[in-house]
């Protein structure tokens, strides 16, 4: 696999008829870590759904490209299995689906092409690597999808998804949220050991307690569906520290 | 208000000459004939049958009996599968084809076609076939089965004897436009145990035929019996079947019912729990697609004391499919200490689709030790579709996780491996077309 690019081209996204974004623009390679931090209601979350596909928001003008290759185009099956990947802030619950059943399944639809299924065993073998190595409890395979999961299963279990299907965007949508320090090293760590040139991740958060642990390499400051201010890491910390109406004020919004 | 059918009463005669039966069963027959004509019209609420759906058929020619397994049609083998050390009677266009019964199979344990059963265990049958619990006949499609029936299944479980394999009943169509009728009769003593799975199909292409059937279930005192049927007709044939259970005290019952075929199904389970202490659980699973209209009717009528019953059923329709789920229960005055309950969901895949739910739950005694019923109908949650089509499944794989997943809670109870197998397969099977 070669080196990823994702370019977002001046992007404007509604839901219902209310713009949301609008108008922005950053561009991911493999190998680099960004983080968009903002406030409550900034378009955060908008941005992670309409990388992803949801149908609920509409693209009004703009591009997403992979590659060079339209994302916007495409279902949310096609853009997995092109190597976008969301890590949901609210994982949804599935009855009645073991996690087992389902990861095999996705990595099979991501992986398996042409007649190139991983066994049940071989594919069990892959699982338990990974579980313990995100401290998961063998059980967890034969649960609900994630029915019944403490917050931070649900995170785990999200990462422990990225780690098999091994994408090459990653889009983490507020995992921090709803995790104790412990489990936020966890997670962390989990995104840590995946890092290479072939992935790029875009983290977003409404704090920056994980980006001490994940270390970006850009931040990026959003309000009212733009980017209004990007930099390094100190950027973070100086928001952390002053706090976001310091920002306001500096951008007179 | 009468009912004329292509058969008349000197056909349904004429059955029962070439079938060369005793007196009692041509009375019988007869009989039934009469009731058929007598009746009205079967009144499910959402399910309008019309006088033609028992009218615009012609008797079956009827299959032809084969010695040996090789010899049944191909696609009727394809089917039914690998028959090695399976307990089967097939029965074919109505009337019985091939038996065959795994070595070892316990002594005493009889289990064989309805006409020989007849003929061979007058003493076991006559007591029981097409008379219950003094009742008679008291449903159209019973009665129809009665007089039209040209082959069935007789089971006799021996006090105390546990039957280790199950007993398969293979219904098996394949000509176009005609109306078969047959009977099951499953007898067990005191202690004893059985499992009686039937499985209905067509070959391809059937269309416009019918069956009537009527299963009639008598568990004595302290038995267990678990009857499942798969109904996977194709989606020209009509499928209308009444079973019926009167399980003697603290006799342990498990229906299980699975629809999925049919261009008209309804499978009429009626339980009477009637000895002290007898329980009957049902496990129901439908899905309705294409044109299809299926309706899953459940009774359970608590006469005895300390009596238990449970509905559990899951049902999915999509396309223009249709589906009904209509559960009974009435808990009558002295069954005291009984339990009844339902539960029920249907999941709704496309718009055009139709569900309906009518559970009804009725109390008469005051003293009972719980009873409560719960039903939806729910469409799938566009965000479960988006969340596993993030993950690389495609829309049509992600609703078929969701539906295996939505049917969990009953196949995973269903007490038989090979019927859960079978239900799942079938489920899969659906989802894929």
């Amino acid at each position: 696999m070669s080196r990823p690019t994702l370019e977002i081209r001046d992007l404007r996204v509604s839901i219902e008829g209310k713009e949301i974004i609008k108008g922005l623009s950053l561009t991911i390679r493999g190998g680099e870590v960004h983080a968009i931090m903002g406030p409550n209601g900034s378009g955060k979350s908008t941005l992670a759904y309409t990388l992803m596909g949801h149908p609920r928001y509409v693209v009004e003008d703009g591009e997403v490209l992979l590659d060079g290759d339209d994302v916007l185009e495409m279902e949310p099956d096609e853009r997995a299995r092109r190597g976008i990947f969301l890590a949901f802030q609210y994982p949804v619950e599935i009855p009645g689906v073991t996690v087992a059943n389902f990861l095999r399944t996705a990595y099979n639809a991501i992986h398996g092409g042409d007649g190139k299924e991983i066994s049940v065993m071989e594919f069990h073998k892959k699982l338990r690597e990974e579980m313990a190595a995100l401290q998961i409890d063998e059980e967890f395979a034969g649960r609900y999808l994630n029915e019944g999961f403490s917050g931070g299963e649900k995170k785990r279990h999200e990462i422990l998804q990225m780690a098999l299907l091994r994408p090459r965007i990653a889009i983490m949508d507020e995992t921090d949220s709803g995790l104790d320090i412990d489990a936020l090293k966890i997670v962390a760590e989990g995104v840590n050991r995946l890092r290479s040139d072939e992935l790029g991740v875009l983290v977003i958060t409404h704090y920056q307690r994980i980006l001490r642990y994940l270390q970006p390499d850009y931040v990026h400051i959003m309000m009212d569906g733009q980017i209004v201010r990007s930099g390094g890491r100190e950027l973070a910390e100086e928001l952390e520290e002053k706090g976001y109406d310091w920002l306001k004020s500096e951008i007179g919004a | 208000m009468t009912t004329q059918t292509k058969l008349d009463q000197g056909l349904i005669a004429a059955l029962s000459d070439r079938a060369g039966e005793p007196a009692w069963l041509r009375e019988r027959r007869l009989a039934a004939w009469q009731r058929f004509v007598e009746l009205p019209l079967p009144a499910y609420e959402r399910t309008r049958l019309k006088q033609s759906q028992f009218e615009d058929f012609a008797p079956a020619k009827g299959g032809t009996a084969v010695n040996s397994w090789s010899e049944l049609p191909a696609s009727l083998r394809e089917q039914v599968g690998d028959p090695a050390g399976r307990a089967l009677v097939v029965l074919a266009n109505g009337t019985a084809v091939y038996r065959q019964l795994p070595e070892g199979f316990p002594a005493g344990v009889i289990v064989t076609d309805l006409a020989t059963a007849v003929r061979e265990h007058p003493e076991l049958v006559e007591p029981r076939l097409l008379v219950r619990g003094g009742q008679g006949l008291d449903n159209k499609v019973a009665a129809l089965s009665g007089a039209l029936h040209t082959g069935g299944l007789f089971v006799y479980v021996p006090k105390g004897v546990k039957v280790p394999v199950p007993v398969e009943y293979i219904v098996w169509l394949d000509e176009p436009g005609v109306a078969v009728g047959d009977i099951a009769l499953i007898v067990t003593e005191d202690r004893a145990e059985v499992t009686v799975l039937e499985s209905a199909f067509s070959a391809p292409g059937v269309e416009r035929s019918a069956r009537f059937g009527l299963v009639d279930v008598f568990p004595g005192e302290d038995s267990r019996v678990v009857c499942g049927n798969v109904q996977a007709f194709g989606e020209g044939v009509q499928s209308l079947v009444v079973r019926r259970v009167l399980p003697g005290q603290r006799a342990h019952v498990d229906w299980v019912a699975a629809e999925f075929g049919g261009q008209l199904a309804v499978n009429e389970m009626d339980s009477r729990l009637d000895g002290r202490g007898s329980e009957v659980r049902a496990l129901g699973v439908f899905f309705a697609g294409g044109q299809q209209h299926i309706d899953l009717e459940l009774r359970m009528i608590h006469t005895g004391r300390e009596t238990a019953s449970d509905i559990l059923v899951r049902g999915v329709v999509r396309d223009q499919g249709r589906a009904v789920y209509g559960p009974y229960t009435l808990i009558k005055h002295d069954a005291k200490d009984s339990t009844g309950f339902q539960r029920g969901n249907t999941l709704v895949l496309d718009p055009q689709a139709r569900a309906y739910s009518i559970p009804q739950l009725h109390v008469q005694e005051d003293e009972v030790q719980g009873a409560g019923h719960a039903a939806t109908i729910g469409k799938v949650d566009p965000e479960q579709l988006f969340y596993l089509q993030s993950r690389g499944l495609t829309l049509q794989q992600a609703k078929r996780l969701i539906v295996d997943g939505f049917f969990y809670p009953v196949t995973d109870h269903i007490p038989v491996q090979a019927l859960k197998e079978r239900v799942m397969a079938m489920v899969e099977r659906k989802m894929a077309t």
